[in-house]
């Protein structure tokens, strides 16, 4: 098969197979024990769709078709993107045609994750910072937004002003934990940023009066344009778009928006420092670069992904609580950039995804989540180190051959 | 009083000094090279003078500027760029982004700095989108000096340029720097393959233990009995 041309061929099939696989996916029954007939049902449909991914996955990578795959996602960034585009465009308006409302839910949700996986690799992955209690700003920034508009009333406008605010107030939080921390690096940073965390957390849980502790605060504000609710169902013609469906939306463009400022950062001077610094620290000190600056920018930028996706969470749920701050939040988004790759943004954006959706599915393993996490880690790092899709860069690092 | 004016300057590592009370002058397009052995303290100086180790005392005179105090960006804008030891080009990036990152302070590089260093190394215009870590060793060391060129130094300090090269590749680099000496770079090239080095520049300098035991003009040095059985092997 001629190269460029299976590529492109590829950017259009590979998103419909994805579709009609992760529809297959979500078609199945949950599976929430063994003891009903469609618990056994809901299992031998997951083994049977494991099974076409196994097949469809040595089938691409038998035929190097992967590598073309790698290729086509490089060479053609803009058909790629928008083939991706519209399946997470119909996504819920297919769901809902099913009644699945739930998993439109869901969905969202993945989203906000989308923007905390990809907050985090522009510090993990891009500045090569390994922070661990990221969580803290997802807390920092949701927080906000249930006190903000509980305490201070759910002004018709407020949590608009909100998103820049929260991402302000994250990013002041990251300057403050990178000024200390500037002189750490590795495991040590990963102790100090947990603990970081964890402070957060108990904070969260313990300063009664601003944050009403373990009890959480509800009511939290939703996104208004004029004077219409999001939360309120909206008829377009034919369709009905609940609430999740119209934050869906919501967080779909900010996720976007998110992906699309990160890849112009990795691609500009600052992306530039990054490489350089996490490289070779003490040649990039001799070329001019301010490792220090470098390094809080980061911080500050990752923090601010953090804290608006904290304020999409918050207004979506409803409702915040110390609980999901916790560290096994943080140790999830950390997951979620290592197991796409790190420094890899569509890796994240693939990961996040997956990562909030299977365990919605497999109900049963909720309690071995991290267990499960922690396998898949270690047959990653066995099977493909540098990520499902690593980016060109770190195919280099890690010895691979670029696709 | 020359471009780099360098009295009393005595630094380490935060432990005792490595280096003690070192002066050292480098003139306006001069090509001064530093003698040492292993562990002489050759590398020390030259971070110490980039600024990316902090001086313990001492002066240090760019141009007549005091820079002692200064980051290394401010150095780099004032003219002073390094070739390290063991070349560190950014293997994870192109050839190309390497360049850029030699003239990170300046905007990435002006247009004739790429066309000037692609004409001095042809090899790198071939290879610049290819990352450097694919690059043989003097393909690196050639990038490595193209970087430095690309903030327009006025003086290049060169940390063992000619280390694990082949005998012809180390001639190229010597024929490139005296080039880049006529075009008025000054140049500051520490070495312990004493020879060229030696046939090269005006100046020397022998390091030994972290303080400067030797200087005088090149020629001289290459006559001195001690500079010839330590250096020039008898
Ligand atoms: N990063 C460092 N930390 C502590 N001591 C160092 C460091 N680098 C070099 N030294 C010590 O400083 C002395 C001079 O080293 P160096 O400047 O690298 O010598 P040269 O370049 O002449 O071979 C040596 O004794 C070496 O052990
Ligand atoms: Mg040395």
């Amino acid at each position: 098969m001629n190269g460029p041309r299976a590529a492109t061929w590829l950017l259009w099939a590979g998103p419909a197979f994805v579709l009609a696989w992760v529809l297959g996916f979500l078609l199945t029954p949950e599976v929430r024990g063994l003891a009903e007939p469609q618990d056994f049902a809901g299992l031998a449909g997951l083994a049977a769709l494991a099974a076409i991914a196994w097949c469809a996955w040595r089938a691409l990578d038998r035929r190097g078709l992967l590598t073309v795959f790698d290729e086509a996602r490089h060479r053609a960034p803009a058909q790629f993107g928008l083939s991706v585009l519209l399946c997470a465009a119909v996504f819920p308006l297919i769901l809902a045609q099913l009644g699945k409302y739930y998993w439109i839910h869901v969905g969202a949700l993945s989203l906000i994750y989308v923007i905390l996986a990809v907050g985090l690799n522009l510090v993990v992955g891009f500045a090569g910072l390994l922070v661990i209690g990221f969580a803290a700003f997802y807390g920092i920034g949701a927080y906000a937004a249930a006190i903000v508009t509980t305490e201070v009333g759910d002004l018709p406008h407020m949590i608009w002003l909100l998103i820049p605010a929260a991402a302000v107030l994250s990013a002041a939080f990251g300057v403050l934990l990178g000024v200390p921390t500037l002189r750490l690096r590795g495991d040590y940073l990963a102790i100090v940023t947990l603990g970081f965390g964890e402070i957060t957390r108990i904070v969260f849980t313990n300063w009664d009066t601003l944050t009403r502790g373990p009890r959480g605060i509800s009511g939290v504000g939703s996104f208004q344009i004029g004077g219409w609710n999001l939360m309120h169902p909206l008829d377009v013609g034919p369709l009905r778009l609940d609430g999740d469906t119209q934050y869906y939306y919501l967080i779909l463009a900010a996720a976007l928006l998110g992906v699309f400022l990160a890849h112009r950062l990795n691609h500009s001077r600052i992306g530039r420092a990054w490489v350089a610094m996490r490289e070779d620290e003490l040649a990039a000190r001799s070329f001019g670069i301010d490792v220090a600056r470098c390094k809080i920018l980061a911080f500050a930028i990752g923090a601010a992904y953090a804290g608006v996706a904290g304020v999409f969470f918050g207004s979506l749920q409803g409702f915040v609580d110390p609980t999901s701050f916790s560290f096994l939040e943080s140790v999830l988004i950390l997951s979620m950039v290592v197991l796409g790759g790190m420094g890899s943004l569509s890796g994240s954006v693939v990961a996040a995804v997956l990562l909030v959706i299977l365990p919605e599915k497999l109900q049963m393993l909720r309690d071995y989540r991290m267990l499960i996490f922690g396998l898949l880690m270690i047959l990653l790092m066995i099977v493909r180190p540098q990520g499902l899709i690593p980016s060109r860069r770190r195919m280099l690092e890690l010895g691979s051959r670029p696709g | 009083m020359g471009l780099l004016d360098v009295a009393g300057l005595t630094s380490g590592y935060g432990g005792p000094p490595v280096l003690h009370d070192i002066d050292l002058t480098v003139g306006e397009s001069e090509w001064v090279t530093l003698l040492g052995a292993n562990a002489a303290g050759k590398t020390t100086l030259l971070k110490t003078l980039i600024g990316v180790l902090p001086a313990a005392s001492g002066a240090v005179r760019l141009n007549g500027r005091e820079i002692q105090a200064l980051p290394p960006e401010e150095r780099l804008r004032l003219g002073l760029a390094i070739v390290p030891e063991g070349r560190r080009v950014f293997t994870r990036m192109t050839v190309q982004e390497n360049l850029q990152m030699g003239a990170h302070l300046f905007g990435g590089g002006r247009a004739e700095d790429f066309d000037r260093v692609y004409s001095l190394f042809p090899r790198m215009a071939e290879r610049r989108r290819q990352k450097a870590g694919t690059l043989s060793g003097g393909e690196q060391q050639m990038l490595a000096l193209g970087r430095a060129l690309m903030s327009r130094p006025r003086l290049i300090l060169l940390d063992e340029p000619s280390m694990g090269l082949a005998p012809k590749l180390v001639a190229e680099v010597f024929a490139l720097l005296r080039g880049i000496l006529t075009e008025g770079v000054s140049i500051l090239l520490v070495e312990q393959n004493a020879k060229m080095a030696l046939k090269s520049s005006a100046r020397a300098y022998v390091l030994r233990l972290g303080r400067m035991v030797l200087s005088g003009s090149s020629a001289d040095l290459a006559e001195n009995p001690e500079v010839r059985q330590a250096y020039l092997g008898g």
